[in-house]
């Protein structure tokens, strides 16, 4: 499991996390919930390691193993499909086993045939499979991902969520989702941190009562919760 | 179809300057100023003699040479510059003094000072690392956080990030930079060739041969197998980005 610990942020006079209590636990999905701005990427990379809180600890990451979903797919473009791949994996790694490993994983999220496009040549919902391709072949402890799909139509959007509850039941690595929809964080986690505005902080903590097979936009019980986030946290 | 049009415009081009220069020529008022068809014949007698082989061999030599020494020091200070800020701002400083100081006094400096076989290769230092340091470094800076925050995320090796994100990213500015730089090399060298008469095979030492016999077709020979050779060099540097660039 890993903690968060009374976690500030301030950049200057601005501040942005005020005193964030969270715990993301083994096998399970946490999405953190909050309105556009208020801090939830900074808290991302906080837990990550790629920043330094001004005040608080991380606790749990240090031996942990983790993968990161951007934005954008921040795929590196003079590289092609499988050596974006392989700038993830271990240089140790048998070259064979590497070559299986990619050819395995972009079956996984339909770019098979797509080996050897290079980001520019891939549509932008491809690009961000890939990014997921990546985020998933490193066999992470942790899988970071920082609101992934939201530059995704709807249709795009939906696939993309199937593929990512595929490829997480396979392994079940604990991730820690950002995002600002609330249909995403129903339907993909198990326990939601609602943050308020600037500064950020937890206002709510809900556990998602649906079983993962059963969460579903269609499904009265969703529609009533979503309609309570939205209501008592987002618009209060 | 566009293709042709510029070739035969360019062809008119260069015909037309010829005819021009035949007719100034014609009236000359001294008799250093070459008709096109006695810089033919220069240029002809020169390509034929036994000098030239090793003439061009020589300069081109140093060109490459003063080049590859610029080219390491400029990619060292580069790198370290990005991630030393202190060095970055003395670098900077010191790159925009060396390229404000005038060539000439750089040449006319180490003849004074240093041994007369190795000053065009100074001088020619002093000349390119400005160029290809300030190339380096901009391109250096210009990296995209965005991929090294998502190597940091990735706990990506130092070295790697390096061959696989910092040295592609610098593909642009080192093609600028080495294409501007080898040109500039081309015209440094042979001018403190001119100078710095050591050396009789050489492109600039021929020149100034020339000069002493006040034989302006040799000149406008040796200028033209200048360029050629320039243009050469220019185009098969194209060439090779041109086969390693990525789609």
């Amino acid at each position: 499991m890993i903690k968060l610990i009374d976690i500030h942020k301030q950049f200057q006079e601005l501040i942005v996390l005020d005193g964030i209590n969270m715990d993301f636990e083994d096998g399970r999905i946490t999405a953190i919930l909050g309105p556009s701005g208020c801090g939830k990427t900074t808290l991302l990379s906080i837990t990550a390691g790629l920043i330094e809180p001004t005040r608080g600890e991380v606790i749990g990451m240090e031996s942990k193993k983790s993968g990161f979903i951007f934005q954008e797919p921040r795929l590196l473009p003079w590289k092609n499909a499988v050596q974006n791949l392989e700038f993830v994996l271990p240089d140790s790694m048998d070259k064979a086993e590497k070559k299986k490993i990619c050819s395995d994983i972009l079956a996984q999220v339909g770019l098979s045939g797509f080996e050897k496009h290079y980001p520019s040549q891939l549509s932008g919902g491809m690009s961000q499979r890939l990014a997921m391709a990546r985020a998933f072949i490193v066999k992470s402890d942790i899988l970071f991902m920082d609101e992934p799909f939201q530059f995704l139509d709807l249709k795009r959007r939906a696939q993309m969520i199937d593929l990512l509850k595929n490829l997480w039941i396979k392994r079940k690595p604990a991730v820690v989702i950002v995002t600002h929809d609330v249909q995403e964080a129903l339907l993909l986690s198990d326990k939601i941190y609602i943050l308020s505005d600037k500064p950020a902080a937890v206002i709510r903590e809900i556990k998602n009562p649906m079983p993962f097979s059963l969460r579903s936009v269609k499904n009265a019980e969703f529609y009533k919760l979503e309609q309570e986030i939205i209501n008592d946290c987002l618009l209060s | 179809m566009k293709e042709q049009l510029r070739k035969f415009s360019y062809v008119v081009f260069i015909a037309a300057f010829i005819i021009l220069w035949h007719f100034l020529s014609l009236g000359r008022k001294t008799l250093i100023f070459p008709s096109p068809y006695e810089v033919l014949l220069s240029l002809v007698s020169i390509i034929r003699s036994d000098i030239f082989i090793p003439v061009i061999s020589n300069t081109v030599k140093t060109v490459f040479l003063s080049f590859a020494i610029a080219l390491f020091p400029a990619l060292l200070s580069g790198i370290l510059g990005r991630f030393v800020p202190v060095i970055y701002e003395v670098m900077d400083r010191i790159s925009a003094i060396a390229r404000s100081i005038p060539t000439v006094a750089i040449i006319l400096m180490a003849l004074l000072l240093l041994p007369v076989s190795l000053t065009p290769l100074v001088i020619c230092f002093f000349v390119v690392f400005p160029v290809l340091y300030t190339n380096i470094a901009e391109g250096l800076v210009s990296v995209d956080e965005r991929l090294l925050e998502m190597a940091k995320s990735y706990r990506i090796k130092k070295r790697k990030i390096i061959t696989d994100i910092y040295i592609p990213s610098l593909r642009t500015f080192l093609i600028a930079g080495t294409r501007s730089a080898l040109g500039l090399s081309f015209k440094i060298i042979v001018t403190a060739e001119v100078f710095n008469f050591v050396d009789s095979k050489t492109i600039g030492a021929q020149m100034y041969m020339h000069k002493i016999q006040i034989d302006l077709a040799g000149i406008i020979s040796w200028t033209i197998i200048v360029v050629i050779i320039s243009l050469l060099f220019d185009y098969i540097l194209k060439k090779l980005f041109e086969r390693s660039e990525v789609k």
